[in-house]
C-alpha cells in the first residue's frame, strides 16, 4: 500500500533557486555592459564594476549548480543529468529544458574561458565572453515557459515581427 | 637589548607624508567590493528563500508518493487547494464517512 508524503522541498527549491540565478545573471550582465562602457563615479572606481561583475557571475554558477542538482534530485519530474547538459534530449518539457541546458552550457563555457583566459588568448574569451549577449533570451525563455507561452504573451522566443 | 636605543628611521607613508589620493581611492573601492561581495551573497540566499516560500504558497506542488502497490496514486497528484490544504479527492487519500456508522442490530437469543 502507497504512502503519500508531503510536497517535496526540492521542488519549491529548484524554483527559488532557478530564480536567482536569472536575477544574478541579469545583474552581472548589467554591470559588465557598465564596465565596457567605462561607467564610473566619484565613489565607485570602475574597477569595482569588474570585481562584482566577477563575483555576480560566480554566485550565479553556484546556484545554478543548486538549481540543476534540486531539479536532478526531485523525484517528481524525470530529469536526468544528462538532460541538463545535452539540450533538447530530455522527455520532460524537452523545449524549455532545452532552451535552460543551452543557458546553462554558455554560462560554463564563459567562465570556463575567463578563468583560463591566459591559455585561451583575448581573442577566444571575447567572442565566448559576448555569446551570452545572444544566449540570454534562454534563461527568460526557461523561466517564463511553463507559466507563459510565446503565443500567449510574445515571449522572447517568438520571432521578431518584421515591420 | 635596550630598544629605546635603537634609532628610529621612516619608510613610506606616515604621519608627516600626506597618502596619495589615489591610494585612498583604491583602498576605499576595494572596502566597496568586500561590502558589496557580502552583501550580495546574504541577498541571494534570502531571495532564494523567499523565492521558495512563495513558490509554495502561490503554486500547487506535487506529493510525492513512496512505495506503494496501487498504480493510480502516481507522483503527478497535485497538492491542494491556494489555501494550502491537501485535497483528498482523486483516491489518493482517506475520506471522511459520510454519516457515522451504524450500530449493528442486537439479536437476541432464539432457538
Amino acid at each position: 500500500m502507497g504512502s503519500t508524503a508531503g510536497p517535496s522541498a526540492l521542488w519549491y527549491l529548484t524554483r527559488g533557486t532557478g530564480t536567482v540565478t536569472l536575477v544574478l545573471i541579469t545583474v552581472s550582465l548589467a554591470l559588465g555592459i557598465a564596465n565596457v562602457r567605462r561607467m564610473q563615479t566619484d565613489s565607485v572606481p570602475r574597477f569595482v564594476f569588474d570585481a562584482v561583475h566577477r563575483s555576480a557571475s560566480l554566485l550565479a554558477l553556484a546556484f545554478l549548480a543548486m538549481h540543476i542538482a534540486t531539479s536532478v534530485l526531485d523525484p517528481f519530474a524525470p530529469i536526468r543529468l544528462i538532460d541538463t547538459v545535452v539540450p533538447f534530449v530530455s522527455s520532460y518539457r524537452p523545449v524549455w529544458l532545452g532552451l535552460g541546458a543551452v543557458a546553462s552550457d554558455v554560462l560554463i563555457a564563459v567562465v570556463v574561458t575567463s578563468v583560463l583566459r591566459g591559455r585561451f588568448g583575448y581573442r577566444a574569451w571575447r567572442v565566448t565572453h559576448w555569446l551570452p549577449m545572444r544566449a540570454f533570451r534562454s534563461p527568460w525563455c526557461t523561466a517564463s515557459g511553463p507559466v507563459a507561452t510565446p503565443r500567449r504573451t510574445g515571449c522572447c522566443c517568438s520571432p521578431p515581427a518584421v515591420s | 637589548m635596550n630598544r629605546s636605543s635603537v634609532p628610529h628611521q621612516d619608510s613610506g607613508p606616515t604621519r608627516g607624508t600626506p597618502v596619495p589620493r589615489g591610494v585612498i581611492a583604491h583602498e576605499a573601492g576595494l572596502e566597496l567590493i568586500r561590502r558589496v561581495n557580502r552583501w550580495l551573497i546574504a541577498a541571494a540566499v534570502a531571495a532564494a528563500g523567499m523565492f521558495s516560500l512563495l513558490a509554495a504558497h502561490a503554486f500547487h506542488g506535487h506529493i510525492v508518493t513512496t512505495g506503494g502497490a496501487s498504480s493510480s496514486s502516481s507522483a503527478a497528484s497535485s497538492f491542494g487547494s491556494p489555501s494550502g490544504v491537501p485535497q483528498s479527492g482523486g483516491g489518493t487519500g482517506l475520506q471522511a464517512p459520510a454519516h457515522a456508522p451504524a450500530p449493528a442490530p442486537v439479536v437476541s437469543g432464539g432457538s
